[in-house]
């Protein structure tokens, strides 16, 4: 096993003002499927990351090629490239907080144990229902993951090692209906622990049967709307727009709508949003963040009103504050600050109720291309694949098509109809409930 | 910690023969040597140098109609065998019903063509170019300005049970820029970048300094500009474009492991009309412009691929088991973003041949409409068997009675695969193919380098995302 605070200790040798060493161990298995068993991967990869500070010059290094000899060579080599950097006027040195916050259910042994059979019985399941519910309803697509991360980090002022172990499965699965006209419909499973969190049978059914409904869906109309955008679309939503607008980087590099809107309304005083990273059954919570400071509660919107940011070590030294635990990194850059799990505080409405309240209007399901709206002026736009007409309080006809607009602060302040009692969590790292807003235009 | 004691050459014959006793339908081992670096600069300082640097082997077999795949980046034979093993394990347990295609394999070596290999050229000189750039778009009105400059070497051996020995090394080097301008509580941001599959020569030849200054005067006007009309509009798109709606619109679904799923809605349509007379399009790994696929991640030779001939559907693009489901010829499109990931089907360059007008004549009859840029989108999505899509579209201007008028902010277009190319009634006699080492197009967790283009191409009817009015 690699030790990365020698790793540190041998860049401060060479020459590095600050060092620091990060290895992951990471387990993927996955199994592809359709209406049988197609791809099996199953793998354990180990990485390492440098990163090094010569005075204000900073350069960083992922490698996968792990042997002694290439780590050495790359040890050589960063600080070459270091030296011939231009200095980072904003440098202010490595994280010096280091901790654990408790988290409970981070890593759970069951999913260790799950079997290769106990995985076939589960997609056999998953298939089987869907045929239950309509002999010429099929699964075109689907998958089965489980991931393992084991997350090793040491700096110039650690001490010592940080360590931290996480797993999770998910998995999807996409689903035709071959009937007059083709319906699809696919749906997203992700938890901690597969006996508590997922009932295949129960999952697959209702993706069935969505399918079914969708081969019967007629175009939108162009117009402007009262939308309920369905939890998981919520959720992609806010993480496209709202979760890149809170981040310090985007604030101190002036991308963000929200610069100098702390203490100010930005939304509906019915909204408040957190980041919490120490609630373990969400994907995204840990006990540290990316360079081993303690994970935290962070309050971002209350009643409607701005709190804080999200910061890393970098941007909270930059801005004279404290970091909120938030950094993550990828194999070859730098910690930069971002959500760990957003928590949509939930409504006080059933969705049913919800339906009620809004009358007549559109409950979208599905969307794609949401990811293409504009984190720097909040303008939301996503294209419709599924959704439902809403008349006189109840759902109706299934409908598809059509680009939908809207501007995430203006909607969500002046135009907010309110959230649904239940929430769920997505593998963007985001909790939400459903929520309905005016004043959509579609066309 | 592994020592190398044989070269990676000789490991991969190991594990082969390793593999031949294992008495199983295919197997393929796949090592991959892979650097890739990032010079990034943001408002006139260097943020970041950063390197990346992997080697590992991906093992695949295929036995009882199922695949099993595993890799390693220890490279000795005890854990490539583990690897094997490991692979072969899982396609005994999860046995299936598929099969995979006969075909005539060979041996080559291949190597893109380039001058000055970039990653011998100092980090010094990099970091000038790139902030020289970045100071360049620092004009009145900008708020915030990135440039990347990024650099990649792939190298990948492929030797597969069935006598294929394929290796590629591909060099790519490119810049990317993003300008944020911002006026009266407005803000507009355009992003743009040029990679090439060359050496170290394509950036020095570039005025980056040009490129990154137009970007930033682009988002200037843009934040000024207004939104463009929603509706259903006939449009002009520029090759930048129409590259990325063939892709999403049309590429996609011409995947041969959607199509034989049944979640493309091209499924059954060969031979039908798909798209107008004036549409042809081909799937093609070399090409000038586009990104360097002589032979898929299976090594098969990447073939020219005519998916579209005059409107009508030719072909899908398939690999070894998709092939096989579909009665087809394997075209060679079997990729894997690395060596930790299976070959799936992807596209390679996927484009449209142009036709005889010119962008006069395209216009010339429009009475109200959009000429759509791609310089500034941002990509798209598609729901292939729902058959919807969409893309961004980058600031564009609007057309009246046959001429360009104002400018017009950055937008989303969208409509349905099997109507937006019926639409299509004029082709440009110009062509551009484009790719990028910034980025590329997903598909199960995987990215794959991919190119794109077409001529300038007129639209009747597609739906442009922006202000009811």
């Amino acid at each position: 096993m690699i030790d990365v605070m020698e790793i540190v200790r041998k860049l401060e040798r060479k020459g590095a003002s600050e060092a620091e060493v990060v290895m992951w161990r990471n387990r993927r298995f996955r199994v592809s499927f359709s209406e049988e068993i197609s791809d099996i991967i199953d793998l354990e990869l180990i990485s390492v990351s440098l990163r090094v500070a010569v005075n204000k010059k900073i350069a960083v290094i992922g490698v996968e090629d792990i042997s002694s000899e290439n780590i050495e060579r790359k040890i050589e080599e960063i600080i070459r490239i270091a030296r011939a950097s231009s200095e980072d006027p904003y440098w202010g040195g490595l994280n010096t907080v280091f901790g654990k916050t408790v988290v409970e259910e981070i890593y759970n042994k069951e999913l260790d144990e799950v079997s290769y059979d106990d995985v076939r019985d589960i997609i056999r399941t998953m298939v089987d229902n869907v045929h239950d519910v309509h002999p010429k309803v099929s699964v075109s697509r689907g998958s089965f993951n489980i991931l393992r991360t084991e997350y090793n980090y040491a700096n110039s002022y650690s001490n010592e090692i940080l360590k931290r172990s996480e797993n999770n499965f998910g998995g999807y699965i996409w689903v035709r209906a071959d009937v007059d006209n083709i319906g699809t419909f696919s749906d997203f499973f992700i938890g901690r622990s597969i006996k508590k969190d997922f009932d295949p049978a129960y999952f697959s059914r209702k993706v069935a049967e969505r399918s079914l409904e969708f081969s019967r869906a007629r175009k939108t109309t162009a117009g402007k709307y009262k939308i309920i955008f369905e939890n998981s679309v919520a959720g992609s939503i806010l993480t496209s727009v709202f979760s890149p607008a809170v981040s310090a980087e985007t604030i101190f590099r002036k991308r963000s709508p929200l610069i100098d809107k702390i203490g100010t309304q930005i939304f509906d005083d019915k909204i408040s949003i957190v980041d919490d990273g120490t609630i373990g059954r969400y994907i995204g919570a840990r006990e540290f963040d990316d360079e081993g400071h303690p994970t935290q509660r962070t309050i971002l919107v209350e009643k409607g009103i701005l709190k804080t940011y999200l910061y890393d070590s970098y941007y909270a030294k930059l801005l004279n504050t404290r970091s909120t635990g938030n950094a993550w990194r990828g194999l070859a850059s730098s910690p930069r600050p971002s959500h760990n799990v957003l928590i949509f505080e939930p409504g006080d409405l059933e969705i049913n109720d919800l339906i009620k309240e809004v009358g007549r209007g559109i409950y979208v399901v599905r969307v794609i291309g949401e990811w293409l709206s504009n984190p720097v002026s909040g303008y939301v736009q996503a294209t419709i694949t599924h959704a439902y007409e809403i008349e006189n309080g109840e759902i109706r006809e299934p409908l598809k098509g059509g680009t939908l607009t809207m501007n995430l602060y203006e909607n969500l302040k002046r135009s907010f109809i309110g959230a649904s009692k239940e929430i769920r969590a997505t593998p963007a790292r985001i909790v939400v409930p459903s929520i309905a807003v005016d004043n959509v235009s579609i066309s | 910690m592994s020592i190398l004691s044989v070269s990676y050459k000789d490991l991969l014959e190991e594990g082969l023969r390793y593999i031949e006793k294992l008495n199983v339908k295919y197997g393929d081992l796949r090592y991959q040597e892979y650097e890739y670096e990032t010079i990034y600069v943001e408002d006139g300082g260097l943020r970041e140098y950063s390197k990346m640097v992997r080697r590992g082997i991906g093992v695949r077999i295929f036995n009882n109609g199922s695949w099993g795949f595993s890799s390693t980046n220890i490279l000795d034979i005890n854990m490539l065998q583990k690897a094997i093993d490991k692979a072969y394990s899982m396609a005994k347990t999860f046995r299936g019903s598929k099969d995979i295609s006969e075909r005539k394999t060979v041996r080559e070596k291949i190597e893109s063509l380039y001058k000055k290999d970039p990653f011998e050229i100092s980090p010094e000189e990099k970091i000038k170019i790139a902030i020289e750039a970045n100071k360049s778009s620092m004009i009145s009105g900008i708020r915030s300005v990135v440039t990347r400059l990024g650099l990649q070497k792939d190298k990948r051996i492929i030797l597969t049970l069935d006598g294929a020995d394929i290796e590629i090394k591909t060099t790519f080097v490119g810049l990317s820029h993003l300008s944020v301008a911002y006026e009266n509580g407005k803000i507009e941001r355009v992003f743009d970048q040029k990679s090439k599959v060359a050496g170290w020569e394509f950036i020095e030849k570039e005025d980056w300094n040009s490129f990154t200054k137009d970007l930033s005067e682009l988002a200037v006007k843009a934040v000024r500009a207004p939104m463009p009309k929603a509706g259903r509009f006939k449009v002009v798109a520029d090759p930048d474009l129409i590259g990325l709606i063939l892709h999403e619109a049309f590429g996609h679904a011409s995947e041969g492991d959607l199509v034989s799923s049944g979640t493309s809605i091209l499924k059954n349509k060969i031979g039908e009309k798909v798209a107008s007379e004036f549409v042809t399009i081909i799937d093609e790994g070399v090409v000038e412009g586009g990104y360097f696929v002589p032979y898929d991640d299976e090594g098969n030779k990447k073939k020219r691929t005519v998916v579209v001939e005059k409107g009508v559907l030719k072909g899908y693009l398939t690999h070894l088991t998709s092939a096989k489901e579909l009665g087809i010829e394997i075209s060679g499109n079997g990729r894997a973003q690395d060596f930790e990931n299976p070959p799936i089907v992807r596209q390679t360059n996927f484009y449209m041949l142009p036709g005889d007008q010119s962008f006069e004549e395209l216009i010339e009859d429009i009475d109200e409409g959009y000429y759509l840029l791609g310089r500034g989108a941002g990509g798209g999505q598609v729901d292939t068997g729902a058959g919807t899509f969409t893309f961004a579209v980058g600031p564009s201007y609007r057309i009246e009675k046959g001429e360009i008028k104002e400018l017009v902010r950055s937008t989303v277009v969208s409509g349905f695969i099997l109507d937006t190319l019926k639409e299509v009634d004029g082709v440009g006699k110009d062509l551009k193919i484009e790719t990028s080492v910034f980025g590329g197009c997903g598909k199960d967790g995987q990215m794959v380098r991919v190119g794109h283009g077409g001529p300038h191409v007129r639209i009747r009817n597609i739906l442009v995302g922006g202000e009811l009015k």
